[in-house]
């Protein structure tokens, strides 16, 4: 494991076994989290974004097993452990979930539970990972309020989630993650289900939060304006593979791969003459029929011929840490044609 | 709160008025009267009744008063706390429920505690290892125990008991306790009978205890929250009882209240199938027979209890779950 790195995921296969089939939502998911440093996780809908990260906490729903790959992860005590080895009802593991790893999630309302007050539910996160007596964890709770910008958190630590609007209840999900200092906070598209004004709030105080405390920072979305402004890297996903990766600069100035160009003309224009949005056609294939060769095949408009169908791409380095997964870049295309020459010469 | 419980109580008020009027006004609809039936019960018995003797029982119990001053006197005593007099039992009203009471309401509870201590572990057991073998035997004899009439089980047990055990068939004791002061003996024998009504009256409620439970709980099982708190590191069985069970029993406590008038009367026809000597039989006799002070005070009794029940389940679900203000 590189010295610099929080965590490594390094050829991911996750598997649901369920009475319709096999479901194949992650192929081969490789990615690094340097300490301190943040990511972006990018790609729509069902491309395997919040398995990812349910994987790293091993909080998969019924059926999910991790059947190849390996997870590992650099511990507060400096232990490099691999989460995929884990039993997920261990004791380490649930050491590491809110201890060392920390996840906010998309909908707040339905996040927290509505019959229990905040500070019963931020305070059971030290409860578990600490040993702090009732009067510290108050003392802790009531300041974690403050710090993401809670007004009166002595008072409105009682309260129950349904009397905090949607941006307050936000912030309090990011006070319980950040409750026991973390290392390695994950957002799972924490900003979806707010208001746009609410939004660039909550993203802030994320980002100020993630300096301050240097965490390292996963941030899932399916929107790309949201990265440009938080992240360092991004990883691109599509049907459980990272099919690009690139600082976010260069992503934005140099795409590569035809999935990644099609989400950024994706992105509605706020200047020049009104048009279309453009899409991406077709919608992601059922993770239990993966398409033979390279799974963005079927959607995609640059397609080189038949060996985009035939054969898998693997990742292609262009340089500047900026890393594809097409044969637009690759060898393969110019292997192949040359074979056919060769054929046709003999 | 003061101020909701004062206003939820006036509110009352009106309620149980217009429900003793519909009461009284109901129970006088059929044709005849308890008076035509203590006749007809009397002839049957090859006693002759003469002319006088039947106008003194009318005019003894009023009935050719018009009926708004009937009603008046019925709800007067109502509030003085005289139930009124049956005809048919030639008894205070009063007296009936008065010796009644006592095992209706240790049968009903015996029922309702079997209900809770079976239904509850295996809907949760069935809801956590949903589709396990368990689960699906556990919902095959649910959907059994729901679907099987009461009076029929009372009956097989009643001859299974029988056959095979020597109780004595029907009611709380033995001939031999029978009138005989309460001695460890006689509670001995009362636990050997008492089995029976509580696995017929609690089979049909457990079943289907069951089956809300377990639906109940694998709803909240999926509520976003509870993989926030798996995220947070909390262990599963401690996770389970805190978030998702917390919230799946609320619809249970907040419909607690409407056992209330079940607990009062009991079920009559496992009642009149077992022979208990509970409210519920005698609620049926009276309004087979039209003893209308009997059957009229036994309904508004169960109503008021309806109504106060109400309420208990309202403040009930208010003290559960914070969501529920009461302004």
């Amino acid at each position: 494991m590189k010295a610099e790195n929080m965590i490594e995921v390094e050829d991911l296969f996750l598997r649901f076994y369920r009475d319709e089939g096999v479901i194949k939502p992650l192929n081969g998911v490789s990615f690094q989290i340097p300490t301190g440093k943040s990511i972006g996780v990018v790609g729509e809908s069902g491309c395997g974004k919040t398995m990812t990260a349910y994987s790293l906490l091993r909080i998969l729903p019924r059926g999910g097993e991790i059947v190849r790959g390996a997870l590992r992860f650099r511990r507060k005590n400096g232990e490099i452990v691999d989460l995929a080895q884990m039993d997920p009802d261990g004791k380490t593991i649930k050491q590491i979930r809110g201890g060392e790893i920390a996840m906010i999630f998309q909908e707040p309302m339905t996040a927290f539970s509505p019959v229990h007050t905040l500070y019963n539910q931020i305070s059971e996160v030290l409860r578990i990972h600490s040993d702090m007596d009732e009067h510290a964890i108050r003392k802790r709770v009531v300041e974690l309020l403050g710090q993401v910008g809670i007004p009166e958190p002595e008072q409105r630590a009682d309260a129950y989630p349904f009397e905090f609007s949607g941006g307050m209840r936000q912030r309090a999900m990011i006070a319980m993650a950040l409750a026991s200092n973390p290392r390695l906070l994950i957002a799972d598209e924490p900003t979806t289900a707010l208001d746009v004004t609410v939004q660039a709030q909550v993203l802030r105080l994320i980002k100020e939060i993630q300096g301050r405390f240097n965490l390292s920072l996963m941030l899932i979305t399916h929107d790309l304006g949201v990265v440009a402004h938080m992240v360092d890297y991004v990883y691109v996903m599509y049907m459980g593979e990272v099919v690009e990766a690139a600082p976010v600069a260069e992503l934005f100035a140099n795409p590569q791969h035809p999935y990644t160009i099609d989400l950024l003309h994706s992105i509605p224009k706020m200047t020049g003459p009104k048009e279309a949005l453009a899409h991406i056609k077709g919608t992601v294939p059922h993770g239990a029929a993966l398409p033979p060769g390279c799974m963005f095949h079927p959607r995609c408009r640059k397609r080189v011929g038949e060996t985009c169908w035939t054969r898998e791409p693997g990742m292609t380095d262009l340089g500047n840490e900026h890393y594809v997964r097409c044969f637009i870049h690759s060898n393969a295309v110019t292997d192949i044609s040359r074979e056919a020459e060769e054929i046709t010469h003999a | 709160m003061l101020n909701y419980i004062a206003r939820r109580l006036l509110v009352m008020i009106p309620t149980l008025v217009a429900i003793s009027m519909l009461v009284f006004f109901l129970i006088q609809l059929p044709p005849g009267d308890a008076v035509t039936s203590r006749l007809a019960e009397l002839q049957a018995e090859g006693k002759d009744v003469s002319e006088a003797q039947i106008a003194a029982l009318r005019a003894r119990f009023h009935l050719d008063d018009p009926m708004p001053m009937q009603y008046l006197r019925w709800v007067t005593g109502f509030l003085r706390g005289d139930l009124g007099y049956s005809i048919v039992n030639e008894q205070p009203v009063n007296t009936l429920v008065y010796d009644r009471l006592g095992y209706t309401v240790l049968i009903a509870i015996a029922c309702v505690l079997f209900t809770w201590v079976i239904g509850f572990p295996i809907g949760f057991y069935s809801a956590i290892r949903q589709y396990s073998v368990s689960d699906y035997t556990f919902t095959i004899i649910a959907f059994l125990g729901m679907a099987t009439p009461n009076f029929l089980l009372a009956l097989a047990l009643m001859y299974l008991g029988h056959r095979y055990f020597g109780i004595t068939v029907g009611g709380l004791f033995s001939p031999e306790y029978m009138g005989e002061p309460f001695s460890f003996g006689k509670f001995v024998d009362l636990l050997k009978h008492l089995w029976i009504p509580m696995v017929v009256v609690g089979m049909a409620g457990t079943a289907g205890l069951v089956r809300v439970m377990r639906a109940n709980l694998l709803d909240e099982l999926q509520k976003p929250y509870v993989v926030t708190a798996r995220a947070k590191g909390v262990g599963n069985l401690k996770l389970i009882f805190k978030y998702p069970v917390r919230i799946a029993i609320n619809p249970f406590i907040s419909t607690i209240g409407w056992m209330l008038p079940m607990i009062f009367s009991g079920d009559a026809i496992v009642g009149v199938v077992l022979n208990l000597p509970t409210i519920g039989p005698l609620l049926l006799e009276a309004l087979m027979t039209q003893d209308m002070f009997l059957a009229g005070s036994l309904i508004m009794i169960m109503s008021t209890l309806t109504v106060v029940g109400t309420l208990l389940s309202d403040l009930a679900l208010a003290a559960l779950d914070p969501r529920i203000r009461y302004d």
